[in-house]
């Protein structure tokens, strides 16, 4: 008999028992036939169950029919009880889910390499030190010339790849409207050194990379030539208008390859040649990727790199006379990193790694939590099967085979859980990235279920199993026949267990709950802090002028803006606030050297403090007349820096250029602070500075890109979008509106990731509250019942109520209270691994620690209510007589 | 065990000794023809003759039903 018919056989178990039987009644059959005596036949031929038994085993698989009865066994076990299997496979599936989700996301954004010829070479350089703004940091950014030399120098051993940072870009199909893509320039050899083919047409190759601006070609992702133009195959030699250039499509990249950005998916790919500061030494647009050579050695081969780029950097700012020489020194003596990329760069790895790792801690935590609750369930189930267990033993069952049995049932629920959270995380997965959601500029991260998550998946049920199931199966196995029929030796063991996890319960709960606590408080006061202006009813209109033209046509077009029902007030600004655009300058005080610090300045129109609500304090607002870069009005921060001494309205302090080019400038006015650029740092010295620029000769500047900033009359400022869009463009030619947000938006946008965190630590922390809560009264009821004897002989024998509450109660006290301090010691210890995700809030705070205290404490008690109520309702006479 | 071992190694070689002489048999006919070679030696449990069977399945024995009744064809005569 083959092995498959071996293995079908043990899934047609009662038609193979009825063909035995069937055999059997044609041989009685026969025989009777043949003359004999029916009892007779059927006494001579034997034990008839036997021998149906033995022609049942030669027939099926072992090992698998008795899984199949373990499988069938376990069912039914989980069905009889069906509310707590439901809650325990609830709360698995949950924690499942929850482990699954988080493994989906770190996976796609921090862990799967790019599907790229070997990522393991891959490379990303960076340097580490002081800035230009003299804080320290870490910057991925290089000039176009310096990457030539180390490209030079690297030859034979290593290619490199400039790529710009993915933009979302404006980008104009001939005669259609106006529309947003994600833009990266990149580096000819880029696609030949990946290995990436084209679908359509051809790639860039190291012939783009000659002369600037002489390779005018637009290279589309395979996800945006499908979504944007249906695959059609006519795409190549279409044209497509971003900025002020034109560009012919020439082809179509593979599928597989979306850009070396995680959290972004590339649209167009654009040669690096044609980026208007490809030729520019002091401007650092482009990542600097290295695929290096098999046989290279990382360690000198970098050393060779840092020495060709700190030559270049030497020798760009000898001649750097608009920054302080400290700054410079700080500057050149940044350390030149080198570390592996197989997973690309990008923002939103560095942003979220942290944050995401945080989740999965936290996640873990419920996930051991929602085990000890089923590792409870299971002991206190075994508990009750243990007469069933010796009964088996002494009918011969081995130990393994109870193990096996437990096992399986333990296995059965994981898998039903594993189900249950395999549905969650496919629904939550894209729900937290959607939550990552700038205005305009929403995360996408490929999140395929592949392979390595369903491998993930199955790992994970199998520790969950052997968590939860393992040490009921073993206990539950081991029991002594005899102990168990005297009525058990030492009922307390059981206890002992059970109390262990309700204290690790206790222990990972205080955990989530105090980190959860860390975050919301972050998320609170990073979002309840004053930033100094009004976002109240503000819109913001992101414009662009093709070709750039003079600012008096700006204002023209403000004017128009005026005239719409419905505004309240207009004005103007280079970019908004708290968008994440910097302009900053050294200052230089009475002819001085130029400063350490840096002042952030911004240009804006008349009325436009007032338009923000930011209070002037002293001298006056612009007017028309004041312009670039005659006059500034400067924040409180400004003057307490730079002109401590004295009377800051009408004196004059200078804008140091590049160049050495001195640009001085007088303070007409003095504002309260407001947050520039980011609401994590500290205020910055800000100089407000005029819209109205003007050149050399006195001529009036032409602008390319503004911010009209309207304060609407309706509280919904979103109602007026389309109309001003359309109102903008029809104000003048070549005006185009690229892009309609609040201001609230652009507030909220500075505080997403802590939102996030926030939300998802304050979820996981209910969740895991809840769960410890339930394993509490579900354990604390159980030793109730199990002591329900005990009790009633204490009382007959006149035991005080409280007495007999304090019998109960006092073990697993002792455990909460254990759990609760393990729990507070790991927690000051975790701390600072999460230190870079938290803002103005300290872990040693005794609020944080005290709050997870008291909710815990608070819990315990709501869940012990009903076991001591329990306990006291006990009926001395009917305890008695039971039994 | 030995013994019991032998006694049934002597089962499975008398069974297919009697299949390889007459192909198509059912479960009586070869337990009528067993008893007659073998004397009353392996006549003990009639029953015991069909684990054997199945067991034989494995290993050079088929077996076809028709009409509610098991026929057994050592592999070899088909």
């Amino acid at each position: 008999m083959s092995l498959w018919s071996r293995i079908s056989n043990v899934f047609r178990a009662d038609r193979l028992n009825h063909e035995i039987e069937e055999e059997f009644e044609a041989h009685i059959a026969e025989a009777i036939e043949q003359g004999r005596d029916p009892a007779e036949a059927r006494r001579a031929l034997g034990a008839a169950v036997r021998q149906r038994q033995q022609s049942h085993d030669v027939r099926v698989v072992g090992w698998l029919d008795s899984l199949r009865a373990d499988v069938v066994f376990g069912w039914r076990q989980l069905k009889r009880k069906q509310v707590t299997s439901a809650a325990a496979i609830l709360s698995l599936a949950l924690a499942i889910g929850a482990c699954i989700a988080a493994f989906r996301l770190i996976d796609a954004l921090l862990l799967r390499p790019l599907p790229v010829q070997h990522p393991e070479r891959l490379y990303v350089l960076s340097r580490q030190g002081m800035g230009f703004d003299n804080k320290p940091g870490e910057w991925d950014s290089w000039a176009y010339p310096d990457f030539q030399l180390m490209r030079a120098a690297a030859k034979g051993q290593a290619e490199l790849i400039a790529l710009s940072y993915a933009d979302r870009s404006d980008v104009t199909y001939t005669d259609e409207e106006m529309e947003k893509a994600n833009l990266q320039y990149v580096s000819g050899g880029m696609f030949s050194t990946f290995g990436i083919k084209p679908v359509l047409g051809r790639l860039f190759s190291e012939n783009d990379d000659r002369k600037p601006g002489a390779a005018p070609f637009a290279v589309l992702s395979y996800d945006y030539w499908s979504r944007r133009f249906g695959r059609d195959p006519h795409v190549i030699g279409r044209t497509l208008h971003i900025g002020d250039g034109v560009y012919e499509i020439i082809g179509v990249s593979e599928k597989k390859f979306t850009g070396t950005e995680r959290g972004t998916i590339l649209d167009v790919f654009i040669p690096v040649m044609m980026h208007r500061s490809v030729s520019r030494p002091d401007s650092t647009p482009f990542r600097t990727l290295v695929v290096l050579n098999p046989e290279v050695a990382v360690g000198p081969f970098r050393e060779k790199l840092a020495a060709v780029s700190h030559t270049f950097e030497v020798n760009r700012l000898s001649g750097e006379t608009g920054l302080s020489q400290e700054t410079l020194k700080n500057v050149l003596s940044n350390r030149f990193l080198m570390e592996p990329a197989p997973t690309g760069a990008s923002a939103m790895q560095k942003e979220y790694s942290d944050a995401l790792a945080a989740l999965g801690g936290l996640v873990l935590m419920v996930l051991m939590i929602a085990c000890a609750n089923v590792a409870n369930l299971m002991t206190a189930q075994a508990a009750a099967r243990a007469r069933e267990m010796a009964l088996r033993v002494s009918i011969g069952a081995g130990r393994w085979r109870l193990v096996q049995m437990v096992l399986v049932e333990s296995t059965l629920l994981a898998f039903l859980a594993a189900a249950g959270g395999a549905l969650f995380a496919w629904w939550s997965a894209p729900f937290v990235v959607s939550m990552i959601n700038p205005p305009d500029n929403p995360a996408r991260l490929i999140l395929p279920a592949d392979w390595r998550v369903l491998g993930f998946g199955v790992g994970l049920i199998l520790v969950v199993v052997l968590l939860f199931g393992l040490l009921p199966a073993l206990r539950a196995s081991s029991v002594k026949p005899v102990s168990v029929l005297k009525g058990g030796d030492d009922p307390h063991s059981r206890q002992r267990l059970m109390h262990g996890m309700i204290a690790l319960q206790v222990a990972f709960c205080f955990l989530v709950l105090f980190v959860a606590g860390l975050f919301v408080a972050t998320f609170q006061r990073l979002s309840n802090k004053p930033t100094g202006f009004s976002a109240d009813r503000i819109l913001l209109l992101d414009t662009t002028s093709r070709p750039a033209q003079s600012s008096l046509y700006w204002d023209q077009v403000a004017e128009s803006l005026r005239a719409v029902p419905g505004v309240e007030r207009v004005s103007q600004a280079a970019f908004p606030l708290l968008e994440g655009s910097n302009w900053n300058s050294s200052i230089s005080i009475n002819g001085g050297p130029p400063s350490v610090n840096l002042a952030y300045l911004l240009n804006v129109s008349p009325g436009w403090l007032e338009t923000m609500k930011i209070p002037l304090i002293d001298g006056r607002d612009f007017r028309e007349s004041d312009t670039y870069p005659d006059a500034a009005v400067i924040n409180e921060t400004f003057a307490r820096i730079f002109l401590k001494d004295g009377h800051p309205v009408g004196r004059i302090f200078e804008k140091a250029s590049d160049n050495g080019k001195r640009q001085p400038m007088r303070v007409i006015g003095v504002v309260r602070d407001a947050y520039y650029s980011s609401l994590h740092g500290p205020i910055l010295p800000n100089a407000y500075v005029p819209f109205h620029e003007v050149g050399a000769r006195g001529e009036m500047l032409p602008k390319s890109y503004g911010t009209f900033i309207v304060r609407t009359a309706s509280s919904n400022p979103l109602a007026l979008a389309s109309t001003l869009r359309q109102q903008v463009s029809r104000a003048r030619s070549g005006f185009h509106v690229s892009n309609v947000e609040t201001q609230l938006e652009i507030n909220q946008a500075q505080t997403i990731r802590e939102r996030l965190l926030a939300t998802l630590a304050l979820f996981f922390g209910a969740v895991a509250l809840l769960l410890a809560g339930v394993g509490l009264y579900g354990v604390l009821n159980y030793s109730v019942q199990q002591r329900e004897r005990e009790i009633g002989i204490r009382m007959a024998l006149g035991a005080q109520i409280a007495h007999v509450v304090r019998q109960v109660t006092v073990g697993i006290s002792f455990a909460v209270l254990t759990g609760m301090f393990a729990g507070l010691v790991c927690g000051l210890g975790l701390t600072r691994y999460i230190q870079s995700l938290l803002y103005e809030v300290k872990a040693t705070d005794m609020v944080m620690l005290a709050l997870p205290c008291s909710i815990i404490l608070a819990v315990a008690c709501i869940a012990a209510v009903p076991a001591i109520l329990r306990a006291i309702q006990v009926d001395p006479s009917m305890m008695l007589r039971a039994d | 065990m030995e013994k019991l071992d032998s006694l049934q190694g002597s089962l499975d070689l008398l069974v297919l000794k009697i299949l390889s002489r007459r192909p198509r048999l059912h479960g009586y006919a070869i337990m009528s023809a067993v008893g007659e070679l073998s004397g009353d030696v392996l006549r003990a449990e009639e029953g015991s003759l069909y684990p054997a069977l199945h067991r034989m399945e494995e290993a050079g024995v088929d077996s076809r039903e028709v009409d509610h009744k098991r026929y057994w064809t050592a592999r070899a005569y088909q």
